[in-house]
């Protein structure tokens, strides 16, 4: 009998298929069955198997890539999706972005109303409303939207000379003009649909109040806010592009999304839901009645404003997105994946090789 | 070598390339749409008796996760948003069975409108589609309204689970028109996107996935669905000539409670029905249907 630890040293590309066919010759009778190569070879002892050559991968085995994609496949990928988003015209991009603008204040009206009462200790709440919040990401992901904060990451095709610098701000100013029409189209059925009658007006009360804290934050605060919730927000989109099917995009941004709501960052798109709604709700007084009686004092709503809104609010939100999308997620992994050949790496060599045609 | 031959063949991405290339990756939008499409003429195709079984089917599972959203949060006092997060979380299965087996839902066809835009089924066909998945639903629903009064399970907790359905149908038949449209709008918006993310899944888990969040949403948030009202509001018709439940309900609420309007006809109808099923209609149709079939569609009438 032979011993089969002959079929070991074999080293191809394949090696796992050939290992898999090489198992059956635990007996002598299949191994027969299967190839006349392998019975040659398991027959020999072991000594001289090692030296003989690797065995030929049955013609019919195929390899198939089914693995996530890699982080170097990621950044090309990106690559290759910011020459699409590019092209668009300009009638797709603002449609997908107004969609992008519902889709994110539908996430946010849902995260309003479940904690509007809650009980729970503040971190808890805050992590549910996050989770719940993810609705919107996932259908900007899912459904396909031009958020713009998201699509901070076209920039890797910018610096990757793919699409022109005109193409970026086209792309991001049609988007943003789109989020903001979007969330402002969802606050006037939101507020049509009366649902912050809900609980006794608690959930205008908990809009209103969330939309007061937005408006009297620092420069420096909401700037600082605005970089690290791009940040996140970039990195949950980075994250589904490894992703092959819809649970895979899910799962992985769920966890960053929620993330940064619960961590109470800013997001700019998410903002032009909330503090219109306050501004809006501000007008009713019963609203009003209830967010005192929830805050527990009397509120100074003098900053709820249009104008708070913009200056107080987006003007450095945005920047700070831009910031955190931009530089810290987009040029960062740009320079760790994609950067040409000649670079300030030390070991010189590459260390991702793309296959660049 | 041997050694760096396989590196290589890891790491470069040529090598990969090179191998036969099956697509799994989940549908881009793209596809979803023509994928939408494609499934809404083979749907507008289907013929009457079967699309009116299915849509049977739909209303029967619609009105299944209603009652169990009921059960589970009859009781709560407080923290209401929570509660109303878990009942919409188990009424997705109701989408889910829907999704999976393929029943025809009313405001989930809204979608078949894509292939009425893109040009490839008639009007009447989706008109025809819509309407034998109304009526069907209807049915369904009614069945379900038949199954559970008989069951008694409204009697659960002291007649506090019948109670519930009893306030929930009277808030339902108070609401003014405008109100009831927005909330219908918003409703289908989110049943229609939920099963246009489904359009993007390879497998069940997909599906239920990209479900839960739409769908829970639109029930935690209190929107209207007419295929749930279709179950929620004549089962409350039918409770309120039960003393007991009726006791119950004025416990729970501390006051007497109005239910002139809890009637079939003006209450159900006209103040409910009506305005709800035009917002689902206009919700499903132009913001989800019309304003995906504009963005991926539209050049390819040409």
């Amino acid at each position: 009998m032979a011993e089969n630890k002959a079929t070991k040293p074999v080293k191809t590309a394949k090696s796992t298929k050939v290992t898999k066919a090489a198992k059956p010759s635990k007996s002598a009778k299949t191994a027969k069955a299967t190839t006349s190569v392998k019975v040659s070879r398991s027959s020999k002892p072991a000594k001289t198997a090692k030296v003989s050559k690797p065995v030929e991968t049955p013609k019919h085995t195929q390899v198939f890539d089914l693995d996530a994609y890699s982080p170097a496949q990621i950044a090309t990928r990106i690559d290759a999706v910011a020459a699409v988003k590019a092209k668009y015209n300009t009638a797709q991009t603002f449609w997908m972005g107004v969609n992008a603008g519902v889709f994110i204040a539908l996430g946010a009206q849902f995260a309003t109303l479940v904690i509007s009462d809650s009980t729970l200790h503040f971190g808890l709440t805050k992590i549910i409303a996050g989770v719940v919040f993810s609705l919107g990401l996932i259908l900007v992901v899912v459904g396909g939207a031009e958020l713009f904060t998201g699509n901070c990451l076209i920039i890797i095709g910018y610096v990757d000379k793919k699409i022109t610098k005109r193409e970026v701000f086209d792309n991001w100013s049609v988007a943003f003009i789109g989020n903001l029409v979007g969330s402002l189209v969802a606050v006037f059925w939101m507020y049509q649909s009366h649902q912050w009658e809900f609980f006794n007006y608690m959930v205008g009360a908990k809009a209103l109040l969330i939309a007061n804290k937005k408006v009297n934050l620092s420069f420096e605060a909401a700037f600082a806010r605005g970089v690290l919730c791009n940040s996140m927000v970039c990195l949950a989109v980075w994250l589904c592009f490894s992703a092959r099917n819809v649970t895979d995009k899910i799962i992985s941004l769920t966890f960053p999304v929620a993330g940064f709501i619960a961590s109470g960052f800013e997001h700019c798109v998410a903002n032009m839901y909330f503090i219109p709604m306050g501004i809006v709700l501000k007008t009713k007084p019963e609203v009003v009645a209830a967010a005192e009686k929830m805050a527990g004092k009397t509120l100074n709503l003098s900053q709820l404003t249009w104008k708070g809104f913009i200056v107080n609010n987006q003007f450095p939100v945005i920047i700070g997105n831009v910031v955190g999308g931009v530089l810290l997620v987009g040029i960062m992994f740009w320079l760790i994946y994609l950067r040409p050949k000649l670079n300030i790496s030390f070991s010189l060599k590459e260390d991702f090789p793309q296959d660049k045609k | 070598m041997s050694d760096k031959a396989e590196e290589k063949s890891v790491t470069s991405t040529s090598q990969i390339s090179s191998t036969p290339f099956i697509d799994i990756d989940a549908y881009a939008p793209i596809k979803m749409a023509n994928r939408v499409g494609q499934v809404g003429i083979a749907k507008a195709n289907l013929g009457a008796l079967t699309t009116f079984a299915l849509s049977i089917l739909a209303g029967v599972f619609i009105a299944l996760g209603i009652q169990l959203s009921m059960m589970v949060t009859h009781t709560a006092t407080s923290n209401l948003g929570l509660n109303a997060l878990v009942g919409g979380v188990v009424f997705t299965m109701s989408l889910i069975l829907i999704v999976i087996t393929g029943a025809e839902l009313f405001t989930g066809n809204c979608l078949i409108a894509m292939s009425f835009f893109a040009g490839k089924i008639a009007g009447k066909d989706l008109t025809r589609n819509l309407i034998i998945a109304f009526f069907g639903n209807f049915v369904g629903a009614l069945t379900v309204v038949f199954w559970i009064y008989v069951s008694a399970q409204w009697t659960t907790n002291n007649y506090l689970l019948g109670a519930k359905i009893v306030i929930a149908a009277i808030d339902k038949v108070n609401m003014p028109f405008e109100v009831a449209f927005a909330r219908g709008v918003l409703c289908n918006t989110l049943v229609c996107l939920g099963i246009w993310l489904c359009f993007s899944a390879r497998n069940n888990l997909d599906k239920i996935l990209s479900l839960l969040w739409p769908i829970a949403c639109l029930i935690a948030c209190g929107f209207e669905h007419c295929v749930v009202n279709m179950w929620l509001i004549p089962m409350g018709i039918i409770l309120k000539g039960n003393r007991f439940v009726i006791e119950a309900a004025e416990r729970v609420q501390g006051e007497n409670l109005d239910i002139a309007n809890l009637t079939f006809a003006k209450g159900f109808l006209v103040n409910n029905l009506f305005p709800v099923v035009l917002g689902n209609l206009f919700g499903g149709i132009v913001l989800v249907a019309g304003v995906y079939w504009f963005i991926f569609l539209r050049q390819s009438r040409k």
